[in-house]
């Protein structure tokens, strides 16, 4: 397997870095190939990593008891798992499976708590850019939310006439 | 209770230095509003970060089809809330009103600003917190959609 370059995949990532950071970050990120229809993350799952997408597709979805509602998909550049991370009970809040033969760099959530301490410039970046990765996937729920919660409205003003 | 205290009790927090939480709580400004108060109003633009130290605040969205808001959380003390529209500088997606009097701490834009881009020890906590408090919110709009009726 082609070993990534950090700085020309992620030229964003590696400029907040720094050389010496993302030097540092290439060596504790492993690299794992993702066949299409395979779930990367299991709903409601121990998760002890996050993910780098480098190339493919993931689909974000989660199960209901009348089938899975799609909140997102993410491509490369964007993480997965880093919201059971900041969480107590390291829980997964959704199903995430590649819709396409996808690349990703994984990180043990153990190899960032060591960071916050032996390197904590380099954890303090990758905790910016999991904010504002978390708080775009806020957004989108926000407004699946705000829809779903519309819809309902609409149907409940006007029910279906009965013969 | 001192808000230093406060902060000391709350789990966000507990990346926090001694020091950190000291200069933290002397960057906040505390305030207090009735029963019924619009804290944050939805689809203005946020210019400031608010933790809340008593009380509930109900976080409601305006529905459309209703006319009506409708409420989608409610916070708790510790909680931070208004963080999204100073992340990502977009207007605010839903209004926060006490329900029942609140005390509140208020961070200015400033302040959140120079702490959430900072790599000094205080800013890496503070940054630890704001990351925790979304974690909890996607959580909690995915537990939402779990069970939100399906008319998509």
């Amino acid at each position: 397997m082609e070993m990534v370059d950090f700085t020309n995949a992620f030229p964003k990532l590696a400029h907040r870095l720094g050389v010496q950071n993302t030097a540092l970050l290439a060596t504790l990120m492993r690299e794992r190939e993702v066949p299409a229809g395979t779930t990367l993350i299991e709903d409601r799952t121990l998760a002890n990593s996050f993910y780098l997408v480098i190339e493919g597709e993931f689909r974000v979805e989660v199960p209901r008891t009348d089938g899975a509602i799609e909140i997102g998909r993410i491509g490369h550049g964007k993480w997965i798992g880093e919201i059971p991370l900041f969480s107590d009970d390291h829980l997964s809040t959704s199903r995430i499976v590649a819709t396409a033969p996808s690349r990703v760099l994984e990180m043990q959530h153990a190899q960032f708590w060591s960071a916050r301490t032996e390197n904590p410039d380099l954890a303090s970046v990758l905790t910016r850019e999991f904010v504002d990765h978390m708080s775009e996937r806020a957004r989108v729920a926000d407004e699946l939310i705000n829809h779903c919660l519309q819809k309902a409205a609409s149907v409940r003003a006007s029910p279906p006439s009965q013969a | 209770m001192l808000l230093k205290n406060f902060l000391k009790s709350q789990p966000i927090f507990i990346g926090l230095r001694d020091r950190d939480l000291d200069a933290l709580a002397r960057a906040i400004e505390i305030r207090e509003f009735p029963d019924g108060h619009a804290i944050i109003q939805e689809g203005r633009s946020g210019k400031e970060l608010y933790l809340l130290i008593e009380g509930q605040v109900k976080v409601a969205q305006y529905n459309a089809e209703t006319g009506q808001l409708e409420q989608i959380n409610l916070i708790q003390p510790g909680e931070l809330f208004g963080m999204l529209s100073l992340i990502d500088h977009l207007s605010t997606s839903a209004s926060c009103i006490s329900a029942g009097p609140v005390k509140i701490g208020v961070l200015q834009r400033n302040a959140y600003n120079l702490l959430a881009q900072a790599s000094a020890p205080i800013a890496q906590g503070f940054q630890l917190a704001v990351a925790k408090q979304l974690a909890s919110l996607l959580r909690h709009q995915e537990k939402v959609l779990r069970s939100v009726p399906r008319q998509v």
